[in-house]
């Protein structure tokens, strides 16, 4: 019953932090806004640029999505997700949408293909609180669990937007494996993260 | 296969939906399944949002291609936003500010009001002939003058005098009105701002415990989660995507005990967009407490629980 995501005191913290913000944002303070930004902007234009490789593009969204933050941060719901996973969620999606508007599908396979998937885990480079560094630790360890099939099967859903269909398409493997693949993995990630503290 | 009833085919549907990967008829199928409302899956897909959250958490790094170049486009953009946002058509209501309907309502008062009588136009001609020394004896005649011309004017003015006295007292008992609904929102601005202090102290009190719980029956789509302060026994309890309810009905909070019995821990009710916040400053017993549920009770709620369970956690 106690929530998992919240054990420690420092999610607490930044939780806490970041939730007062929000509702600062939404009241319209600039400073609240500029320090939200300081805190979550390395991550946005991580995430934003593996699904994107090209550093314009990625650029552009990083400023999307931080607009869309100033305009609807009403929309945030405490009860749903942290603000830190709402921002990701929200950046996910502007990503995905910026990437299905691209005329020239071709080149970006080939631009993205080293940048999109999990990277590995080595010294963060954008995520600098030390709760966010631990808890990317216990994913990417949990990533590692999986198959290399199973992985790149969730990265090309997770990065590129693909659907099932689309995704047997360009690995070339029958269908009903590339589901099982997803389903076998998504599960086998809820396992380990499930055991977390 | 009915669209309705749950079953385990949706549920292995379930982690490809959340990462967006679904598609055709299975996407069609789940979706009419989930529009129809199905607990078990909802309250699934909830948890897997959460994965698909720590992916992208697990992703928030820059590409080694990047890496070198991302503080220059932090920065970059960041002065785009901030030079860009004081332009955004964007005007965020604070509690306690004025509402659109008192803005309309007042126009600039000192137009309003109507330009002060005689004296303006009689004091300077009486000034005039004080001062001009050869003029002392035409004095009276020009007193008198002047007085004649305030006379006139005051006829002309009388005209209009019935009117702008039933203007002012509309001013009046306008001002009065806007004073009165300012001490009010003063009063809850003030009882907002008491809340808001309880509700910081309790959520950053060192220790403090976060239950998530979980939408029940026709609330399946709602959430909540309750802050415990430990070590001052207080706690703080946030909802979202609670439906409205009938005037004589009330939402309630409850914690379980080791025992299971339930203890009242407050009404409350939803605002337009089926948000709700409480908090319980009444002394708890929180080793005990197991679990906390809202239910719907009859209004100002009942020291049972009667009702049906519409979160629980």
């Amino acid at each position: 019953m106690r929530d998992e995501g919240h054990g420690t005191l420092g999610m607490q913290t930044q939780e806490l932090e970041d939730s007062f913000l929000i509702g600062r944002i939404s009241a319209g303070d600039q400073e609240a806004f500029a320090r939200f930004y300081d805190l979550h902007s390395p991550a946005v234009l991580g995430l934003v640029a593996r699904v994107l490789g090209a550093r314009g593009e990625a650029e552009e969204v990083l400023q999307e999505v931080f607009l869309q933050v100033w305009r609807q941060s009403d929309r945030y719901e405490a009860a749903r997700s942290t603000p830190r996973g709402w921002l990701l969620m929200l950046a996910r999606s502007r990503a995905l949408d910026r990437l299905r508007r691209r005329d020239a599908r071709g080149r970006h396979e080939l631009e993205a293909a080293t940048d999109a998937a999990f990277p590995r885990l080595v010294s963060p480079l954008g995520t600098r609180r030390l709760e966010d560094v631990e808890r990317r630790e216990q994913i990417l360890t949990a990533l590692n669990l999986l198959s290399p099939e199973q992985r790149r099967c969730i990265e090309l859903a997770f990065f590129e937007g693909l659907t099932h269909t689309q995704i047997a398409e360009r690995l070339e493997a029958p269908l009903g494996t590339v589901k099982s693949r997803i389903l076998l993995g998504m599960n086998k990630l809820r396992q380990a993260l499930d055991t977390r503290p | 296969m009915t669209s309705s009833a749950h079953s385990p085919r949706f549920a292995e549907l379930l982690p490809a939906y959340a990462l967006g990967a679904l598609d055709g008829d299975e996407l069609r199928d789940l979706a009419a399944h989930l529009a129809a409302g199905c607990p078990a899956c909802e309250s699934e897909l909830r948890r897997l949002a959460a994965e698909v959250e720590d992916l992208a958490a697990a992703a928030a790094e820059p590409p080694e291609s990047l890496a070198a170049a991302a503080p220059e486009i932090l920065d970059g953009v960041k002065r785009r936003l901030l030079a860009e946002l004081p332009r955004l058509p964007r005007a965020p209501r604070v509690p306690g500010e004025s509402s659109p309907a008192a803005e309309g309502s007042s126009p600039a008062p000192p137009a309003a009001f109507p330009s002060p009588p005689p004296p303006a136009h009689g004091t300077r001609p009486v000034r005039a002939v004080r001062t001009a020394r050869s003029a002392r004896r035409w004095a009276p005649l020009a007193a008198a003058a002047v007085l004649a011309l305030v006379a006139v004017w005051g006829l002309v003015r009388q005209a209009g005098m019935g009117t702008e006295i039933e203007r002012l007292r509309g001013e009046s008992r306008q001002l009065a009105a806007r004073a009165a609904a300012a001490e009010r929102q003063a009063a809850l601005a003030q009882a907002e701002s008491l809340r808001l202090a309880r509700t910081i102290s309790i959520l950053a009190a060192p220790g403090v415990q976060s239950v998530r719980l979980a939408g029940m029956g026709t609330s399946h789509a709602a959430a909540g989660r309750t802050y415990v302060d430990v070590a001052d026994r207080q706690a703080v309890f946030y909802a979202s995507g609670l439906p409205a309810l009938g005037p004589d009905k009330t939402y309630q909070l409850w914690y379980l005990d080791d025992q299971d019995h339930p203890t009242s821990a407050g009404v409350f009710e939803v605002d337009a967009r089926g948000k709700a916040a409480l908090v319980v400053d009444q002394p708890l017993p929180v080793e005990r407490i197991q679990a906390w549920a809202v239910t719907v009770e009859p209004r100002g709620g009942r020291p049972q629980p009667t009702g049906p369970m519409a979160l629980a956690g």
